[in-house]
């Protein structure tokens, strides 16, 4: 997503309103309209590389990380 | 200050160096009272203290040479000065975080890594500069003013524990507790010229620390030297009670194997980096130039493809942004003016990311780091990585720009180290060279799960092959 072109301008626009309508909506402060454009395009970026990196996350799988941490603490020999 | 205490400050001997010599010779209150002299002398480079505790420092030490008159044992750090980043709480003493929020905030609590230091013998001189709530990491403050590297005031030290790699590198103390949840150990070790280490994930205790994301959260420590940083972070390790992600079954010694000779088993994965790798080429340089150095000293290289640290890096940005984001969110609504525009920015975006993608990214941690450590370190002890991916800049060149702009190079100049804190793996950042701008530069150590101490082990090696860490700023 690029913001810097008069095309996607509007749709920007549209969804730095719906990021702050979402923050707001949901109990937390306000955004500043002056730095809602930038976040949001950031958070949505982030975002978007997250779900790529968890697609194949099956229904089932646990949070396992401190469980893996905890084995490994076991069996280290420091 | 006596002839004897001058010879045993930080710019003449390391940390396990003065140890020894405070244990068979010289008395605590006079090398504390020559270090807080150092602090007192005019000199034109910022020092990274916040605060100073000469009274408490002197009567700590003065306390120390009574025990050892009395024949009490001494701890392994009795006597060592050292400071720290102004996020680790010590009961009744301000903490403010480098905030203006948290100013006047006076701790209710002691950290348990200060007990620990405490117990051990160490001298605490004061609370070292750092990031406004351990937020960027380039060191900058809003409300502090920058961070000034003692190689050149004009360049960034590195955070978001600045003022520990500048305390450490301008030798004013012996070592340095800092945290890291995103590099912030890590980037002030290689910007400052010393050494620091990440230790694993839930492997130190947070209690009694500024929280930022526990998930990403460590405590780290940052020294001259390898076997300084074993020695601090043995004393800072072991389970604790109070912080119930402290994963420590048992405290551990890390200095025990530091000198066992080299072996077939020790291997150090190195990348193929390619032009696409986000890095220049002096860096690369650099880390090509350590990877030799280490094979000179006997160390076995192993090629293993150039891992991308894009997708952990956002793994951890979005993990991080939501936690911070939670922590901060009264604040946020009650007093956004206090933060800094940077700040709020960056804490804020985390109100973005929608819940369903922070678990998910929690739950896909585990295998995460099993494909990297399968991937990326094979049957090797460690994985070799830059720290920083260009030159230090100057503070200029991280300041100019929109706040979008600023944002996307602080990205660029963590992308070595954010996604390591996704991963949960231990890293040893160690100076390596210089850059044609005549700043340091550094490499890192990535290990498995609770071996810090091979890395610790491999960073002694590489430094008794190299001097980078002997070398220290013209002040």
């Amino acid at each position: 997503m690029t913001r810097t072109t008069d095309a996607d301008a509007g749709s920007v626009a549209g969804l730095a309103s719906a990021g702050q309508r979402w923050v707001e909506g949901f109990g937390r402060a306000p955004l500043d309209p002056a730095d809602a454009p930038d976040l949001v395009e950031s958070a949505q970026r982030i975002t978007h590389a997250v779900a790529r990196a968890t697609r194949n996350l099956s229904w089932d799988t646990p949070d396992s990380f401190d469980a893996v941490l905890r084995q490994a603490e076991h069996s280290s020999d420091c | 200050m006596t002839a004897d205490a001058d010879a045993c400050l930080p710019a003449a001997l390391s940390l396990t160096e003065a140890a020894a010599r405070l244990h068979d010779s010289v008395p605590a209150h006079a090398l504390t009272s020559a270090c807080l002299a150092q602090l007192q002398a005019p000199q034109p480079a910022f020092k990274g203290f916040v605060r100073i505790r000469r009274e408490q420092a002197l009567q700590q030490a003065a306390a120390l040479d009574r025990q050892k008159r009395d024949g009490q044992p001494c701890g392994l750090l009795h006597g060592v000065p050292l400071a720290h980043k102004d996020m680790f709480f010590q009961e009744g003493e301000l903490a403010e975080c480098g905030s203006r929020i948290l100013a006047g905030h006076r701790a209710d609590r002691t950290a348990t890594v200060l007990q620990r230091l405490a117990d051990a013998g160490a001298v605490n001189l004061g609370a070292l500069h750092m990031a406004e709530f351990a937020m960027s990491p380039t060191g900058f403050n809003a409300h502090l003013g920058h961070g000034r590297n003692p190689w050149s005031p004009a360049h960034v030290t590195g955070g978001s524990s600045s003022g520990s790699g500048v305390a450490v590198a301008a030798r004013l103390v012996f070592g340095a507790l800092g945290s890291d949840t995103g590099g912030s150990v890590r980037i002030p070790a290689a910007a400052c010229g010393v050494t620091g280490i990440k230790p694993t994930q839930h492997a130190i205790s947070t209690y009694g620390v500024m929280p930022l994301s526990p998930s990403l959260d460590c405590v780290g420590v940052l020294a001259q030297t390898a076997r300084d940083c074993a020695r601090l972070l043995g004393a800072v390790s072991g389970p604790d009670p109070r912080d119930p992600r402290c994963l420590a079954t048992r405290q551990r010694d890390f200095e025990d194997r530091l000198s066992q000779p080299v072996t077939r088993a020790d291997v150090v994965a190195v990348p193929e980096f390619s032009s696409a790798a986000l890095l220049t080429q002096e860096v690369r340089a650099l880390v090509e130039q350590a990877a030799a150095d280490l094979a000179a000293a006997g160390v076995t290289l192993r090629r293993v493809p150039l891992p991308d640290l894009a997708q952990a890096g956002a793994l951890a940005t979005l993990v991080l942004g939501v936690e911070a984001a939670a922590i901060h969110g009264r604040w946020l609504a009650e007093r956004p003016g206090d933060y800094s525009q940077q700040v709020r920015r960056r804490i804020q975006r985390g109100l973005l990311y929608p819940g369903t993608h922070y678990l998910d990214a929690l739950r896909l941690r585990a295998g995460y780091q099993a494909d990297f450590i399968a991937r990326h370190l094979g049957d090797a002890r460690a994985l070799l990585l830059p720290t920083l991916p260009c030159a230090v800049p100057t503070i200029e060149e991280t300041t100019t720009g929109s706040e979008s702009e600023i944002e996307q190079r602080f990205g660029h100049f963590s992308y070595w180290t954010r996604g390591i804190n996704y991963l949960g793996l231990p890293a040893l950042a160690l100076p390596a060279g210089f850059t044609s701008n005549g700043l340091p530069n550094g490499i890192q150590l990535v290990g498995r799960p609770f071996d810090e101490g091979a890395l610790l082990r491999l960073g002694h090696i590489f430094q008794q092959h190299t001097g980078w860490h002997a070398r220290r700023p013209p002040l």
